[in-house]
């Protein structure tokens, strides 16, 4: 992401004291896609992909999120899950989503997680959502704002519809986990 | 030296010329009931000073002020002033400690505290080199100000007050304070944001903290301070490598949220002040996304998208 530079005019006048403006630099990084970014990565550790094992290691994102798909773009560049390298790809639609191993949903395409268990059931595709309630209607991991900070609920039963076996850790940081 | 003393002279200086005006100034000094000998000295370094030949008026007024008859005469040390004055103006301009200008300011301000009933004819001149040194004073902390020479610009800043004090009794001390923290303090906040350093932003918040402590209703200062805590609350996050655990991340969250919160009071406050001020919008809309509430950012950042239309 870019930083804005505020110039302001620098003066200190000879004969009485003005504040000298120095340039502002306000920052403008995507805090949240980051965190976001830091936990997708992290689930890729936490759960055991018994499915698409193959070629690299894909995460979609499903809907529009420039700074999400930037951020794990970057993340991609220095990581891997294993052996697999890491491969970002953007869709908007579901038609479009062949391959994944995590799936994430916009909000504005909440209404397509139907349509995604249904066609990735059993295929190991971590499904990860943005909404309120999702967690408790199929979504295997549904990003939550707690106290100010990006928190994630789990539903273990979406996970095992899923085909992937969830890690213990996971479910000890998760706000709330769903059977 | 000829030209810079072209380019200065104090009025009474042009008046006097020749040995009728030196003759002159001896009467004044005799006047005052001076003996001879030390009468002699400060006319001496008067004429020698006429002359433009400073280092020798100089040795000859140092012997004068140091005599117990005209230590505490204010002629001789308007005359150490002026004589310091003008070597500070040939040799020392581009020193932003220069030992002359010193010299001068503390000369010539001996020469008013020993003049109390204002009874020296030449005190306007001596007022105005006073102020013509404090505007020195006050524009080398602008040649001095960076992360090194700032020390330079508070003592510069010192002496400018501590003329100013005693030449103008509208001179707001307070405000000047506020001018110079608040100017220390935005320049450290700058540097570290170019060099990410601890000890920059320590020093930033101490320096925009002092100023806050003076005035907190100038949006400047509101904007700066919340700047500051808003930029450390990214870079909290912005710094994270993506191998930092799944236990460590609610961790880092908290830390960034805790600098936003701060950053927030200050920023709505600058917002408050000056309204029109577009950055403070824009830094407004960064924290609530900070702090994922999602109505308020949508509403900072529709402002902030309006003002740009």
């Amino acid at each position: 992401m870019r930083r804005l530079i505020f110039l302001f005019i620098a003066f200190f006048t000879l004969s009485s004291a003005d504040v000298v403006e120095y340039p502002l630099l306000i920052q403008k990084d995507d805090t949240q896609a980051k965190i976001k970014a830091m936990y997708i990565y992290n689930f890729t550790k936490c759960f055991e992909w018994t499915n698409n094992k193959d070629g690299n290691f894909t995460i979609t994102i499903l809907g529009e999120n420039t700074g999400l798909v930037n951020e794990l773009s970057n993340m991609a560049k220095t990581k891997m899950v294993g052996s697999q390298k890491i491969e970002i790809k953007n869709n908007t639609g579901i038609s479009d989503v062949e391959k994944a191993n995590i799936l994430f949903i916009t909000p504005d395409k909440s209404n397509l997680l139907a349509d995604v268990l249904s066609k990735f059931k059993g295929k190991g595709v971590l499904v990860i959502t943005e909404k309120q309630g999702l967690a408790k209607i199929g979504a295997t991991i549904n990003f939550i704002v707690k106290e100010n900070k990006q928190s994630f609920e789990l539903n273990k039963t979406a996970a095992s519809k899923a085909g992937l076996n969830v890690g213990a850790s996971i479910e000890k940081l998760a706000a709330s986990v769903y059977n | 030296m000829g030209q810079a003393l072209k380019n200065w002279q104090p009025a009474f200086i042009i008046k006097m010329k020749g040995l009728k005006n030196i003759a002159l100034f001896c009467l004044l000094l005799m006047a005052t009931g001076k003996s001879f000998a030390q009468f002699s000295k400060v006319e001496k370094a008067m004429s020698l000073y006429s002359d433009k030949k400073l280092d020798s008026a100089l040795i000859i007024i140092n012997q004068a002020i140091k005599s117990s008859e005209t230590s505490k005469d204010y002629q001789a040390w308007m005359m150490r002033g002026f004589i310091y004055k003008e070597l500070y103006k040939v040799n020392g301009v581009k020193n932003v400690a220069s030992p002359d200008r010193d010299s001068a300011s503390v000369s010539l301000i001996q020469s008013l505290e020993l003049d109390p009933k204002n009874e020296n004819p030449q005190r306007s001149n001596t007022v105005q080199s006073l102020k013509y040194l404090a505007s020195t004073y006050h524009n080398d902390i602008n040649k001095s100000l960076d992360t090194i020479g700032y020390t330079q610009a508070l003592i510069n800043a010192d002496k400018h007050k501590a003329i100013m004090k005693l030449i103008d009794p509208a001179f707001n001390e307070s405000k000047y304070n506020y001018d110079v923290f608040s100017t220390i303090g935005s320049m450290f906040e700058k540097w570290y944001e170019l060099k990410t350093s601890r000890s920059l932003l320590e020093l930033a918040k101490t320096y925009l903290l002092k100023a806050y402590a003076i005035n907190n209703n100038t949006d400047f200062i509101n904007k700066n301070l919340g700047v500051l805590y808003y930029n450390q609350a990214v870079d909290i996050i912005k710094k994270m490598d993506y191998d930092v655990s799944l236990d460590q991340l609610p961790i880092y969250q908290d830390n960034s949220v805790k600098l936003g919160k701060q950053a927030l009071p200050y920023l709505l406050k600058a917002s408050q002040i000056n309204p029109s001020d577009k950055s403070v919008v824009e830094g407004l809309a960064g924290i609530y996304y900070l702090l994922n509430e999602t109505e308020k950012y949508n509403e900072y950042k529709k402002r902030f998208e309006d003002m740009n239309k």
